[in-house]
């Protein structure tokens, strides 16, 4: 692991590691392509999204655009060629010490929060291997109960109300009872509000993930005196050489990552299904089934909508556009998916990081199988279900996943 | 036995004692009479007298100490002698009162409990060594028998303890774990009964209880699977019937005023929707959802169109009373399918052309809908059976044979807070009643009576 905070989602430079690009490189001149270059970031970016992506898919493939400070960067937005750098570890790198204009951004530089959490699933793979592992042992049957278990508690706090914020109330708190339970927390679970902080990007997300970690590692020291059939357990037991704060941290980043994006995705969904329109009354009237649903869901809104990224390892072209060695792309896997015309989508493996460092690779599975029965459960169990004023809210931002606040009234139940 | 024969038995000398005894005793006599008699003869006859009387003096001595040798030689023998028939008296009697006495009261005692220490020492002791010996052997022996029998009892009473604690508490509270949060099973073992003692049972044992526990969680997890998939599939199943539905709809709107493809339009679209009922079946009966949803109210009338629709009798139906009543989206697609059921059920047990009644009437609790034929009605064990499967409603996995009719009324009357009960019609066939609380229906304006509702 690299040195530097590893509880925010980005990883910070190493000094002690030497830079692989050579620092004689330099920053190259900007290019010609950016000088109007759409910009994704500041009010204008955040009044529209849908429009931006309109814009940016207008340019191309893969479309020059500026970040916050003006940094330049190029913009994938289609699918084959997202498929291609994702694909292709060797020629697009997940090292941000490859960036060319690493001298003039630096380590603080605020689009470095939009990046995945490479400390875990960057180069290295094997610690993502371990965890898909311990993830992997988990039975899909027994996860689909566990989610259910969760959605049926949560629907069972809210039934009688009548009224609910979708997400604040039921979506954030079912994937994090699953993954709660996952990394071996259930019987003293940690406040709900540490869990999404921790899965947010906002000031309390720090502490609380540092809270987090600390009861982990208490928990790996604990399974590693006294195994269980749990994913904690084989991680512990995976990597025996592995210092419980490193596990620790894995079992974090699981926790926090996997928790917000399911949380994100089934939003989405929910959101999507109450939207009133053909996919939702198609759902509606059981023409869509709900894992059908959540797969146009990712291709509709999908919950890591653009990220950063990938860093070009030498001169190439890629959509028509000529890249140069260091330069940064922005996958924009929001802008593809809308691009994607509905015949040509496919399993959509592309939202969860295509190729061999993507998520650990049951993590799809894992999160298919907590959003299907999550939205399935609310669906269901909350009779009449409808959005209501003020309506659907989200950050107004190219960046954010899910919907921040989804209200929604349904028939309470009798008592 | 007398004290004094054990003394002389004691005191008899030996032979060899005796004889010197006697040579010597002999001896002092002899050799002064030997040495006077050489005194008083004469120089000359001296050697002649000290050789004949010396050699007689030896002569006397020898026979006096043979004599004394034979005398005790005969009475060591019959020392020897008395001394063996005493003893003989002893070990006789001794043994008798060994094999007669001692040693079943030895066994006796040794099984209710007591040791062989405390029993011997209650009687006097046993003189003769060897039987001694030989019964205190018999004692330590059956002192370790028993100890060893004690062990033995105590063993299999904490193993049958052990086992009766596997099968009367720690299975049931295993299953009903498992049952209850399968997860938490799967993860953390419950403690098995406490043990026995004997590793090698207790081993034995608990690798049995964790096989047992690994199946039952295996088995549970298949049933679940089974269930999961089966609900998944028949869920992609009926959605894509629903979209043919959908697509003959719209086909129905464009062309259904061709006279020569409207009839076969319309045929096509009720062969689609009993078939989707028999997806929506096995959807139900695996544990899935509605797949529909309705919101606001639906009209009682369009509810049962949509039952009827899904029958092959569909003509035969008639409703009475159903204007007017307005069922909650929720309750209208679980409604549908209960009354489908209980339609197709009325059809097929009356005659083909027999009329299947549905009466609606309003009851302190909800509306009632029942559903009446003329058919042979139900025998009163067909009618407990069916009324204890409304009681307990089970899935695919605790289906009676083939017949799945009943089992989705059930699990769909228990979901949805139906009542359900089975009587006998005005016709003399078997009425069915369906409740539908106050809570999922409203009921407003006339009570109409007689319409075919059939499309």
């Amino acid at each position: 692991m690299s040195a530097g905070d590893p509880f925010r989602r980005r990883e910070a430079a190493d000094p002690r590691v030497p830079a692989a690009v050579p620092a004689s490189s330099g920053p190259p001149p900007p290019s010609p392509d950016h000088a109007a270059a759409p910009r994704l970031y500041g009010p204008g970016a955040r009044r529209d999204v849908p429009g931006l992506y309109a814009r940016l898919r207008a340019l191309g493939p893969v479309a020059p655009v500026l970040l916050e400070g003006g940094v330049p960067a190029w913009f994938v937005s289609g699918v084959r060629e997202l498929r291609q750098v994702m694909g292709r570890p060797e020629w697009f790198s997940r090292d941000h010490r490859r960036w060319n204009l690493w001298d003039r951004v630096g380590p603080d530089h605020p689009v470095l929060e939009h990046m995945t959490v490479t400390v875990l699933f960057g180069e290295g793979g094997g610690r993502a291997d371990a965890i898909g592992e311990a993830l992997a042992a988990v039975e899909a049957i027994d996860l689909r109960d566990l989610a259910l278990r969760a959605a049926r508690e949560r629907i069972d706090v809210l039934a009688e109300a009548g009224g609910a914020d979708l997400v604040a109330d039921y979506a954030r708190h079912v994937p994090a009872r699953v993954f709660t339970r996952l990394c071996g927390l259930a019987n003293d679970p940690p406040p709900a509000a540490d869990l999404f902080a921790a899965a947010g990007t906002g000031p309390g997300a720090v502490p609380a993930r540092r809270r987090l970690h600390a009861r982990l590692t208490e928990l790996v020291l604990d399974r590693r005196r006294l195994p269980r059939a749990d994913p904690p357990s084989r991680l512990a037991a995976h990597r025996t050489r592995a210092d419980p704060e490193e596990i620790a941290l894995d079992l974090l980043l699981m926790l926090v990552h996997g928790q917000g994006t399911t949380a994100d995705w089934i939003a989405n969904a929910l959101r999507l299904a109450l939207a009133g329109d053909g996919p939702a009354a198609a759902l509606a009237a059981g023409r869509t089934t709900v894992p059908e649903f959540l797969e146009d869901t990712l291709w509709r809104d999908t919950p890591a909508r653009n990220t950063v990224g990938r860093w070009a390892v030498q001169d190439c072209d890629l959509g028509g556009r000529r890249i140069r060695r260091g330069d940064l792309l922005v996958l924009g896997l929001a802008a593809a998916g809308c691009d994607a015309p509905r015949t040509a989508r496919e399993r959509p493996r592309i939202f969860f990081g295509h190729g061999e460092r993507g998520c650990p690779h049951p993590a799809p599975r894992v999160a298919a199988t907590i959003a299907a029965t999550a939205v399935e459960a609310a669906l269901e169990n909350l009779p009449d279900l409808r959005a209501v004023p003020p309506g659907p809210d989200r950050r107004p931002s190219p960046w954010a996943g899910g919907p921040d606040r989804l209200p929604a009234a349904f028939a309470p139940r009798p008592r | 036995m007398s004290t004094d024969s054990r003394d002389r038995i004691r005191t008899s000398p030996h032979p060899a004692h005796q004889a010197l005894i006697a040579l010597l005793a002999t001896a002092v006599p002899v050799v002064p009479a030997w040495s006077w008699s050489v005194v008083v003869v004469g120089e000359s006859d001296r050697p002649l007298v000290a050789a004949v009387v010396g050699v007689l003096g030896a002569a006397l001595c020898a026979a006096v100490a043979v004599a004394a040798h034979r005398a005790a030689a005969v009475r060591v023998v019959r020392d020897g002698r008395i001394r063996a028939q005493t003893a003989g008296d002893t070990l006789e009697h001794e043994a008798v009162l060994l094999a007669d006495h001692l040693l079943p009261t030895l066994a006796e005692g040794v099984r209710a409990g007591r040791t062989a220490g405390e029993i011997l020492a209650a009687h006097p002791p046993i003189r003769h060594a060897a039987l001694d010996r030989l019964l205190r052997a018999v004692g330590g022996e059956l002192d370790l028998a028993a100890r060893r029998a004690e062990h033995a009892r105590a063993l299999i009473a904490r193993c049958e303890r052990r086992i009766t604690d596997l099968d009367r508490t720690w299975l049931p509270l295993l299953t009903t774990r498992i049952r209850a949060d399968r997860h938490a099973a799967a993860e953390t073992a419950d403690p098995p009964p406490a043990p026995s003692g004997h590793r090698p049972i207790d081993d034995a044992l608990t690798r049995l209880g964790d096989h047992v526990r690994d199946e039952l969680l295996t088995a549970a997890r298949r049933t679940d699977t089974v269930l999961a998939a089966t609900a998944a599939c028949g869920a992609r199943l009926r959605a894509g019937l629903e979209t043919a539905a959908e697509h003959l709809r719209t086909l129905r709107e464009t062309h259904g005023d061709r006279p020569e493809v409207r009839e076969d339009l319309v045929e096509a679209g009720r062969v689609l929707a009993r078939t989707v009922r028999i997806a929506d079946t096995l959807v139900t009966l695996a544990g899935g959802g509605l797949g529909r949803r309705d919101t606001g109210t639906v009209p009682l009338p369009d509810v049962l169109r949509r039952a009827t629709r899904r029958i092959g009798a569909h003509r035969r139906v008639r409703a009475r009373g159903a204007e007017g009543v307005e069922v909650l989206g929720q309750a209208a697609e679980p409604l549908a399918r209960v009354l489908t059921e209980l339609f197709d059920n009325a059809a097929a047990f009356s005659g083909p052309d027999a009329e299947v009644l549905v009466r609606v009437e309003e009851a302190q609790e909800g509306v009632l809908l029942c559903v009446e034929d003329g058919g042979p009605g139900m025998r009163r064990r067909e009618r407990e059976a069916a009324r204890a499967r409304i009681d307990s409603p089970g899935g695919l996995e605790t289906l009676d044979g083939e017949r799945t009719g009943l089992a989705v009324v059930g699990l769909i009357a228990a979901r949805h807070r139906f009542g359900v009960d089975f009587g006998t019609s005005p016709q003399g066939g078997l009425g069915v009643g369906v409740l539908v609380p106050w809570t999922l229906v409203t009921a407003s304006g006339p009570v109409a009576a007689g319409a075919v509702i059939a499309s």
